[in-house]
């Protein structure tokens, strides 16, 4: 518990941790999805995908608020069983684990695509991971802080995208809902899995300092985050026809192409720059409660050694292979499912599990205390 | 707590390998302006790109290759250039009018929006011509050309008297169904470069006519996408003599358009409306002694509305819209539109418009009768 004690993080720091960990890589690609799946009508998507996001949040919450002073895993195991409750944080671990390595993964690929062509992957996920391993040796009070520095230096970027949007066509959004409900409800399918990162709460809420406010803080995370997305979608849908966002792979950083400088070109390498300080707060995020994860599993206690052998993994693995767009956009459908049932399916079935239970539980486990 | 050292350690040690692979400015080249043209049934290519070196008397170098793609042509050109050529910094993309008239050029272009590392931003510019003769075209009294012909265009966009269409621009005129493609176009005389207007392709990609600077300040006023300023001299009364015809000059300010969209007996009807302020800048024997501006503004009424129909009416004839309507179509009566999306072009042809401008004269000038 004494780690718990001196990590608190305050409650500025945990809706910026939920907030950064949501916006990743989804702004990159996730306009372009919205456009194929629901046309220009899918920015309601992103506002009904909003609102059940924030559900599913808030249902976390009150899932952490039955059972105060015990962490996701040992509330599993104490009322799941050791071996169904294992079963479940192992499920949930592998999540985290596969993203981690996917989105560290997607962030090298990026970065070779458009800026460092010609610099091998390992060398790239070499110093992308050095820092990753600085921060999760510290433990969650110091990446709470750095979560604060990262929003500083990172909120001039929204702005930016006003430049495109000033030489946008906003006629592209009339008619509103053009072809009907279904497409947007389609729509909702993809811009879902942008407010993955949210699941987070389940861990970070143990660490937070005034827990009354908690749902309040998941609410302002999650509208920061749609807001973000809004403000990208409706630039990339106006700035773009739809044809041709639908053709456009990173539809996000080949709009920023247009502004320029007299004295610059290529302003997206510089946006590209300053989104990875921001973009790393997901990697740390989900590193780090990968090994917590795993060595509360194993019950061994945190070491930087183990960070230091799952990054080394990671650029020994880039040494061998190095993923291509398609094998990226399918592992993140696939980590989409599994952030679902994580993010989303689990929390329910968890609550409406102890909602019946726990008390049942609860008693028998006192009177078997009180027998011994 | 090793370990952590060490990567530290290499960390900091491993930015410093940056300094290797310094690159000197005199060891790229740099392709400002490039081009295609056609001639029999051979592709050109062209490159133009500054050169650096304090020996060079020259300061710039041009290639002409004759290729099959714009990529198998950039090895000609690392054949030939004084160091590895570069598209990143693009900022003129030169079209033979030869070619633009028979092909679809941006099925060519593809190298230009594939590859990130190159330039988007660059003009799109039809040479009415072949291309050869503009990029050998090298005056003492200009800076070089690819930086001449940039700040050419760019000036002439403010005061509207062209369009600048960069490759993204372009990308989405020819991808999106509701408008047709259009872009700068030159053309070298005698006394040098010289801005002809707008040319104007139609959905295909292929040239089809042009807009002179007069029609193009009018379609700019059109245009969706409104800014610099907007400069018209219209005749009010023609006769024999030059010399004793009456001119209005005006500079329009605030052009607000609203358009309406309906249908009409199976086709697309528009309502355009433009509202203009006009400070006169120039009037030749025109405002009388009685100050009667009331009358003069009915008369450029009048011409503007005439103007105005009879550019759509080219405009439709050719079966281009460069203003875009086929979006307000889409906006206003998407069930329609859903129809005809594919085909757009013959609609537009078919389309009525109804064409009002309300002009409103808000400074005579400083000079008062």
């Amino acid at each position: 518990m004494s780690h718990m004690q001196s990590n608190k993080i305050s409650n500025l720091q945990f809706t910026l941790f939920i907030a950064s960990t949501q916006i990743g890589l989804g702004i990159l690609y996730i306009p372009r999805d919205l456009m194929r799946v629901a046309g220009t009508d899918g920015w309601v998507s992103v506002i009904l995908s909003w609102i059940l996001a924030t559900t599913a949040n808030l249902i976390i919450i009150q899932l952490m608020k039955r059972i105060p002073g015990l962490t996701i895993r040992t509330a599993l195991q104490r009322y799941c069983g050791k071996w169904i409750g294992g079963l479940f944080y192992l499920f949930i671990i592998a999540y985290l684990i596969f993203f981690s390595f996917l989105i560290v993964s997607a962030a090298v690929f990026i970065v070779q695509v458009w800026i460092l062509q010609r610099i091998p992957a390992y060398y790239i996920m070499l110093l992308l991971v050095a820092p990753i391993f600085y921060l999760c040796c510290k433990g969650v009070k110091i990446m709470g802080r750095y979560v604060e520095i990262t929003t500083m230096i990172s909120i001039w970027m929204p702005f930016l995208l006003f430049i495109p949007l000033y030489r946008g066509n906003l006629l592209y959004f009339l008619p509103l809902i053009k072809d009907g409900l279904l497409p947007i409800l389609k729509g909702v399918g993809s811009t879902l899995f942008f407010f993955l990162g949210f699941e987070m709460t389940m861990f970070l809420y143990p660490y937070l300092e005034t827990k009354e406010k908690a749902s309040f803080n998941v609410i302002v995370a999650n509208t920061i985050s749609m807001s973000v997305l809004m403000l990208v979608t409706i630039v990339n849908f106006s700035y773009f026809s739809p044809t041709q966002l639908m053709d456009t792979l990173w539809p996000t950083l080949s709009l920023l192409r247009i502004i320029t400088f007299p004295f610059l070109e290529r302003l997206e390498v510089i946006f590209l720059s300053f989104y990875l300080v921001s973009f790393s707060t997901t990697w740390v995020t989900y590193t780090f409660f990968s090994i917590y994860g795993l060595t509360g599993l194993f019950k061994r206690s945190l070491l930087p050694k183990h960070f230091f052998y799952f990054l080394a993994l990671f650029v020994i693995s880039s040494f061998f292979f190095t993923l291509s767009y398609n094998d990226i956009m399918r592992y993140v459908k696939y980590s989409n499912i599994l952030g679902f049932f994580v993010g989303y399916v689990f929390p329910i079935l968890f609550i409406s599990y102890l909602y019946f239970f726990q008390d049942r539980i609860d008693r028998r486990r006192q009177t078997c205390d009180q027998k011994k | 707590m090793r370990p952590k050292k060490m990567i530290l350690l290499l960390t900091i040690l491993s930015l410093l390998l940056v300094s290797c692979t310094k690159t000197d400015i005199e060891d790229q080249t740099f392709s400002l302006l490039s081009g295609i043209d056609k001639k029999g049934n051979q592709l050109y290519f062209y490159s133009v790109a500054p050169v650096f070196h304090a020996e060079a008397k020259k300061k710039i170098e041009e290639y002409e290759v004759k290729s099959h793609t714009m990529r198998t042509a950039r090895n000609e050109f690392d054949s030939r250039a004084t160091a590895l050529s570069m598209a990143n910094k693009l900022q003129l993309f030169l079209v033979g009018k030869g070619l633009v008239k028979e092909h679809n050029i941006f099925a060519l272009m593809d190298v230009l929006y594939r590859d990130v590392t190159s330039g988007s931003n660059a003009r799109v510019v039809m040479v009415d011509g072949p291309v050869k003769d503009v990029i050998k075209f090298a005056p003492e009294n200009r800076p070089r050309l690819p930086i001449y012909l940039t700040k050419l265009i760019d000036a002439a966009y403010l005061r509207n008297l062209t369009q600048r269409v960069t490759l993204l621009e372009f990308q989405w005129q020819m991808i999106e169904p509701g408008i047709t493609p259009y872009i700068t176009e030159i053309m070298l005389d005698k006394q040098g470069i010289k801005l002809k207007g707008i040319a104007l392709l139609n959905n295909h990609g292929k040239y089809v006519n042009s807009l002179d600077l007069n029609e193009s300040v009018m379609l700019s006023m059109l245009m969706r996408k409104k800014q610099g300023t907007y400069s018209l001299t219209v005749p009010i009364k023609k006769g024999d003599d030059k010399v004793m015809n009456k001119y209005m000059s005006a500079t329009y300010t605030s052009v607000k358009d609203k358009v309406k969209v309906s249908m009409r007996e199976g086709h697309f009807h528009f309502d355009v409306e433009l509202k203009m302020d006009a400070n006169i800048t120039e009037s030749i024997h025109l405002v009388t002694r009685d100050r009667n501006y009331l009358q003069v503004e009915k008369k450029l009424k009048k011409i503007l509305d005439k103007d105005f129909k009879i550019l759509i009416k080219k405009l439709q004839k050719n079966k281009v819209d460069p203003i875009g309507y086929g979006l307000y179509a889409q906006a206003y009566q998407y069930k329609n539109w859903k129809k005809i999306k594919d085909r757009w072009p013959e609609e537009f042809a078919k389309a009525t418009f109804s064409l009002k401008t309300n002009v409103k004269f808000k400074y005579p000038g400083s000079v008062q009768e």
